[in-house]
């Protein structure tokens, strides 16, 4: 496995808006994205690093954790993740309504507030070996719940209207 | 082009900061550049290309004049995508938005490029904008086509009334039975008020009939029997009593028997009908309504949506309508009999109904997770003993029983809640229903003895009378969620049914039965999303009778090509014409029949394997269906099965091997006589002896046809006329095989990255194209015979 040396690389942002890496024995690499190799069951570990090569991409490296990067390193990484891989995470569920097969759930999520609606809760709601829990709405967006049990008492009485 | 409506104070600092910039397009995004829910305006205006943020200060996020932008781009990313503006070589980034707003910015992309380079804007039609309900402002399911919410549930009624008309009969039937059944259901409650009254009663007068004097004379006269002096006179009612409750009980439950037979025969009837017509509609419509749908969705359709139409038809419907029908008899009867105890039993009614349906909702939630489980428990026993082999030779037995641990323990606590929340709420419903019971005594008891309840009997024939008043009402408050899931599932059957095809006859569309086999592209534009195209601007011309070769790496637009022609989608831009026609003006069925499809991965349908080869024309010979057996290289590997031509080829034909497979396939291509052939990767993934037998069948298959043909192994296409090299979906290059590996370009690099690679599998003899160096090709003049078991 190609593994970067946190303390040996540099990501920098360049005049396009883009991030480019300082890598040893590959000089800078313009241009790459840092993608989760395991976004849903670890996605602060093992950070791949590509440079977009039609029709693949081509790594540069396997970042193995994201914590062992410097602190402004890692802002560069994660928001670069943050602006790729648009997945937000449901910290809170306000409110469920249904009417008509249709759920409509009004939620705080960690990109902010949405209200999502819900068609079908058994295709729509789908459950990993690990525990978290992806929804698709009706716009086809995803949404995770990492830990369910971590979420309020509330908002397990509303979740219970969809899937309980 | 998409526009929207620019908010006042946007407008108001785009007149004042840009005084002469005339907007010629607007659209809000949904996603900050910081990546979080927000909006941001992409506005294009005559000269300049700018972003501002949504909120009241409208900073301005991107300024560029568009003659320094060469093109925009879309680049999709997980759950979201952006446009990028290359400017010098490099790209910038535009704006970001969800996944949602796909279809509005890819269009405006495309609007944006188009005036880059000066070309006219299409029409804002042309990508499926993302739809909102004009009545609540919703977003619109993709795969319903309307809003749940505000759609018209009588829409869904009337259409099942119109595939009950024909079985008219039958309801009329139902509705007889049913109304009979409710009358007869009556009387033996109030037999309880006779009872007590006239049999138990020894106050009154053993000649007491008149209640009864509706009765013929003779009747009457048959149970008069003198009773013995003082004892109760149930000598002289007794055998009434019981021979009209036995009467009545008989008649009723018959009519409930009838009820049950016309209801089932014009429920499944109906239902076929309903499941026919479903099938019959996905057989026509075109391919792109099935990338839109989830196949497990569409057999939904079929399956759950017309059983719960027929749950409706034959179950909920007439139970609502009996329910209702005893409610309103029994309700009467009741106020008949005392109109106060009525009321008074009405009082614990509401409560229980107003538990009932609090509890239901959430029983049924947990009747469902219930029932998830154990279709998550079912689905990994089944994924696991089918990979019994797999598990065994990674010696992963004890990780599998782990798994199968999590899943049951989550499937058991699942049913423990179930059953925890149903001890809950059980008795506390039951508790709610006997108050009822209990108000019938003490009020009953109350006004007997205030003298405002005639008899005893009357408060019998309440207690007898309560059931049947309570079960309509909890059937009906429960039976309204049944019907309105029943008839949401209704709805969305019939959508189906009413969904147009997207590609269908034009109305001057012209027979061709028998076409030459000459195609043009005449620069087809082509997505399956329409602003992320897949083909650009690819312009080819082939002649009728010419072998051409596809070439390019996976992802170039090779396979869509060939959906193209074949006419599964319609092309977003250009035309494709065969014999100088443009297929959409080719009547479908022409079209149809004479392109011939082998594919990679051969589909086989469960059935003989004459019955897989004879598809491809159904009113072949039998001598046809052996000459196109012989002739595809089938028939030796066939006799060697113990059921030769009926040997049952199993689900997707898994009971034969690759290259049988495909052999069978070419023999169905063979059959099928089409002017026009297409191979995709015919012959890859099987081994070289197999392949040399399918070698050979594809040349007799090639043989004065229009054949194209994708191939992995690109020294199988050295004996095509012509090769096509596809790149990003355009055409790069095109020549003979000698021609482009001279010019040492893209397909050169290709033969030489796949050189390196791996080993190309060398297949002998030159074929009937012309010759050329070992290392195979469609021709492959020796060979031959053997018996095909791999």
């Amino acid at each position: 496995m190609n593994l970067l040396d946190p303390k040996k690389i540099k990501f920098t942002k360049n005049p396009a808006g883009m991030l480019d890496v300082e890598v040893p024995d590959k000089g800078v690499v313009e241009g790459v994205h840092c993608m989760q190799l395991f976004p849903l069951s670890n996605p602060e570990r093992y950070i791949s690093v590509v440079r977009p090569v039609k029709p693949d991409h081509e790594e540069v490296g396997i970042i193995e954790r994201l914590a062992d990067l410097p602190h402004d390193q890692q802002k560069l990484v994660v928001d670069d993740i943050k602006f790729r891989y648009f997945v937000p995470e449901i910290e809170d569920i306000i409110e469920v309504e249904e009417s008509a097969g249709l759920y409509e759930m009004d939620m705080k999520t960690e990109r902010g507030p949405r209200t999502i609606f819900i068609l079908n809760p058994r295709e729509a709601i789908s459950t990993t070996d690990d525990g978290v829990m992806l929804i698709t709405d009706v716009e086809k967006c995803r949404y995770k719940i990492t830990r369910f049990s971590k979420l309020s008492p509330r908002a397990h009485a509303q979740f219970e209207k969809i899937v309980f | 082009m998409y526009n929207e409506k620019l908010p006042d104070s946007l407008q108001r600092k785009l007149d004042v900061d840009f005084l002469s910039e005339k907007v010629r397009f607007a659209i809000s995004s949904d996603i900050t550049r910081q990546g979080v829910y927000g909006t941001e305006w992409l506005v294009v205006t005559e000269s300049r290309l700018l972003v501002f943020a949504g909120d009241n200060g409208h900073d301005v996020l991107f300024d560029r004049p568009l003659k320094d932008i060469s093109s925009v781009r879309f680049v999709n990313l997980v759950g979201s995508a952006a446009l990028r503006a290359e400017i010098e070589e490099k790209l910038y980034h535009i704006i970001a938005y969800s996944d949602a707003r796909n279809a509005e910015f890819g269009q405006a992309a495309d609007d944006i490029n188009n005036i880059i380079k000066g070309q006219p804007l299409r029409p804002a039609d042309r990508a499926r904008a993302r739809k909102m309900c004009s009545k609540c402002g919703r977003p619109i399911p993709q795969e319903l086509n309307k809003c749940p919410r505000c759609a018209d549930k009588r829409k869904a009624l009337i259409s099942v009334f119109q595939f009950l008309k024909p079985h008219w009969k039958y309801m009329v039937g139902i509705f007889l039975t049913m109304v009979a059944g409710t009358l007869l259901g009556l009387l033996p409650p109030y037999m309880n008020k006779v009872f007590v009254d006239k049999v138990f009663n020894p106050t009154v007068p053993p000649n007491a009939y008149t209640y009864l004097k509706w009765l013929p004379q003779n009747i009457l006269d048959f149970f008069r029997i003198e009773p013995a002096p003082n004892i109760f006179n149930y000598a002289r009612y007794l055998p009434l009593v019981v021979l009209a409750i036995l009467l009545s009980d008989t008649i009723r439950f018959f009519f409930e028997g009838l009820r049950g037979w016309f209801a089932g025969q014009a429920g499944h009837r109906t239902t076929h009908e309903v499941r026919s017509a479903v099938y019959q509609k996905f057989q026509e419509l075109s391919l792109s309504y099935f990338d839109k749908h989830q196949t497990g969705a569409l057999m939904a359709r079929v399956n759950q949506d017309t059983n719960e139409l027929r749950q409706l038809l034959v179950d909920f419907l007439p139970m609502v309508l009996e329910n209702a029908l005893m409610l309103i008899g029994v309700g009467t009867v009741l106020f008949i009999m005392n109109w106060k105890l009525t009321l008074c039993i009405l009082v614990p009614l509401v409560f229980a109904v107003a538990f009932l349906k609090k509890i239901f909702s959430k029983i049924h939630g947990f009747w469902h997770n219930f029932m998830h489980k154990r279709q998550r428990l079912s689905a990994f026993v089944g994924d696991s003993l089918s990979g019994t082999r797999v598990v065994k030779a990674f010696g992963q037995e004890s990780v599998e029983v782990d798994k199968f641990d999590r899943r049951s323990i989550d499937y058991r606590n699942s049913g423990i809640e179930l059953e925890t929340r149903w001890s809950k709420y059980h008795p506390t419903l039951h508790w709610l229903i006997n108050l009822g019971s209990i108000t019938v005594w003490f009020f009953g008891g109350y006004l007997l003895f205030k003298g405002k309840v005639a008899t005893p009997g009357t408060i019998f024939a309440f207690q007898a009378y309560l059931g049947h008043f309570y079960r309509p009402v909890f059937m009906l408050t429960r039976m309204l969620q049944h019907v309105t899931s029943a008839l949401t599932a209704a709805e969305r059957v019939f959508d189906i049914i009413d969904t147009e095809p997207e590609i269908k006859d034009s109305p001057n569309a012209t027979a061709m039965p028998a076409m030459k086999g000459s195609i043009e592209f005449d620069d087809v534009s082509f997505g399956y999303n329409a602003f992320d195209p897949v083909i650009k601007e690819m312009s080819i011309k082939i002649e009728a009778n010419e072998m051409i070769g596809l070439v390019g790496r996976s992802g170039a637009g090779k396979s869509t090509f060939i959906n193209l022609l074949c006419r599964l989608y319609d092309v977003n831009k250009g035309r494709i014409l065969i014999d100088g026609i443009d297929v959409r003006d080719i009547k479908y069925v022409d079209l149809r029949s004479q392109i011939g499809i082998v594919l990679q991965e051969t589909f086989l349908f469960s059935g003989s394997i004459f019955d897989n080869i004879i598809y491809a024309r159904p009113e072949a010979t039998v001598d046809e269906v052996l000459a196109a057996s012989k002739a595809a290289n089938a028939h030796d590997f066939i006799l060697a099965k113990p059921d030769g031509y009926d040997t049952d080829v199993g689900e997707r034909g898994n009971r034969l091997s690759g290259g049988e497979k495909q052999r069978v396939a070419i023999a169905r291509a063979i059959l099928r006589d089409p002017r026009i052939l297409i191979l995709d990767e015919a012959t890859s993934s099987v081994d070289a002896e197999t392949e040399k037998k399918i070698q050979e069948a594809v040349t007799t298959l090639t043989r004065g046809r229009t054949t194209i043909a994708i191939a992995h192994r690109l020294s199988t296409l050295r004996n095509c006329n012509r090769l096509i090299v596809i790149e990003d979906g355009r055409i790069v290059e095109s020549g003979t095989h000698e021609e482009l590996l001279a010019k040492q370009g893209v397909f050169y690099n290709l033969v030489e990255t796949q050189k390196k690679t791996s080993e190309i599998i060398a297949v002998g003899g030159d074929g009937p194209r012309g010759g050329g160096p070992p290392g195979g090709g469609f021709g492959g003049g020796g060979g031959g015979g053997g018996r095909g078991r791999h």
